[in-house]
C-alpha cells in the first residue's frame, strides 16, 4: 500500500469541524482498492440475504410477522445508534490522522472500539434472552434467518473490532509509511458494518409488520 | 447524488433518522407506506454514510458507481418483498 495523501494543514479540523478532506471531491481513493473490493463483495452477499429473507417473507408473511412480534425492535434501534456514533468517531479519527495528528487519531479510534463494543454487549444479551426463552435457530425459518444474518454480521463486526485493535497497534509505528492507509481502510471496513446493518435494522425488526 | 456534510451534523442526521424510522414504524406497524419509509430511511442513511464517513465521491470510480448499483439493487429487492406482502 502507498501513502502519497496531501495533508491537510494541522489544527485545520478544530476550526471548521472536518479536516478539509470531508468537504471536497478528492481524486485520491480513501484506504487500499483491495478493501474495496472486499466491501463491494461482501455487501453483494448480503444483497443475496436481504434477497432470501424477503422471499421467504413473501411467502408466508403471517409466520414472519408473528416471529417479528417476538424481537424488541428498540434493542435494534439502540444498536444502531451505538454503531452510527462508534462510526463517528472512525470519520473523525481518518481526519485527525490525514492532518498528521496521530495522537488524536489514535484516541478517538480508541473511543469507536469503546462505543463499538456496546454493539457486542447488547447483541450477546439479546442473542441470550432468545435462546433462554426457547428460541433457536431451528424455530422458524425467521429466526434461522435472524440467527443466521444477525451472526455473519457480528462475525464482521469481531473482525471489526481486530481490525481497529490492529491500526492502534500501526499508529504506534510513526516510521510506517503506510499507516495512513491502514486507519482508511479499517475506516472504510468499520463502516461497512454500519451501514449493513442499516439494512438489517429496519428488515428484521421493522418493515413488513408484526402480530 | 451524495450527501457529503461535516460528520457531526452527518451524525445527528442519522441518528434522528433512524430514531425517525422506529417510530415510523412503532406507530402504523401494519402499513405498507411506513415500512417502505424505513426501507427508503435506511438507504438514506447509507448515502450519508458513504459521503459524509467514508469520503467516497462520484470521482472513485468505479466503487462509487458499484455501490450506487448496489444500493439500487437492493431498494428493488426490499420494495418488491414489501409490495408482494398482503397488508390491512
Amino acid at each position: 500500500m502507498t501513502d502519497t495523501v496531501t495533508a491537510p494543514r494541522p489544527g485545520q479540523e478544530a476550526r471548521d469541524g472536518t479536516s478539509g478532506n470531508t468537504t471536497g471531491d478528492h481524486a485520491r481513493l480513501p484506504g487500499d482498492e483491495g478493501v474495496w473490493f472486499f466491501i463491494v463483495a461482501d455487501m453483494c452477499m448480503f444483497a443475496v440475504f436481504f434477497l432470501l429473507f424477503m422471499v421467504g417473507q413473501a411467502e408466508d408473511p403471517d409466520a414472519y410477522r408473528e416471529s417479528r412480534a417476538k424481537l424488541v425492535p428498540a434493542i435494534g434501534l439502540v444498536n444502531t445508534l451505538i454503531l452510527i456514533t462508534s462510526g463517528w468517531f472512525m470519520a473523525r479519527a481518518v481526519n485527525a490522522a490525514r492532518a498528521g495528528e496521530w495522537h488524536i487519531a489514535r484516541r478517538r479510534i480508541i473511543y469507536a472500539l469503546l462505543v463499538g463494543s456496546c454493539f457486542g454487549v447488547l447483541k450477546i444479551y439479546e442473542y441470550s434472552t432468545k435462546i433462554a426463552a426457547g428460541i433457536t435457530i431451528q424455530t422458524s425459518e425467521f429466526f434461522t434467518y435472524y440467527f443466521a444474518f444477525t451472526g455473519i454480521h457480528f462475525l464482521h463486526f469481531l473482525i471489526g473490532i481486530g481490525v481497529l485493535l490492529v491500526c492502534l497497534g500501526k499508529l504506534r509505528q510513526a516510521e510506517n509509511p503506510h499507516r495512513l492507509k491502514w486507519i482508511e481502510s479499517a475506516g472504510n471496513y468499520w463502516h461497512m458494518v454500519d451501514l449493513l446493518w442499516m439494512i438489517l435494522f429496519p428488515m428484521i425488526y421493522l418493515a413488513g409488520g408484526w402480530k | 447524488m451524495t450527501l457529503r456534510i461535516n460528520e457531526n451534523v452527518a451524525l445527528a442526521l442519522l441518528a434522528l433518522l433512524s430514531l425517525g424510522s422506529f417510530v415510523l414504524v412503532e406507530e402504523d406497524i401494519m402499513s405498507l407506506a411506513a415500512s417502505l419509509a424505513a426501507f427508503a430511511i435506511g438507504l438514506l442513511k447509507i448515502n450519508l454514510v458513504f459521503g459524509s464517513f467514508m469520503h467516497l465521491g462520484w470521482r472513485h470510480r468505479p466503487w462509487r458507481q458499484v455501490l450506487t448499483v448496489w444500493l439500487a439493487v437492493v431498494a428493488v429487492i426490499l420494495a418488491t418483498g414489501l409490495a408482494v406482502l398482503p397488508w390491512e
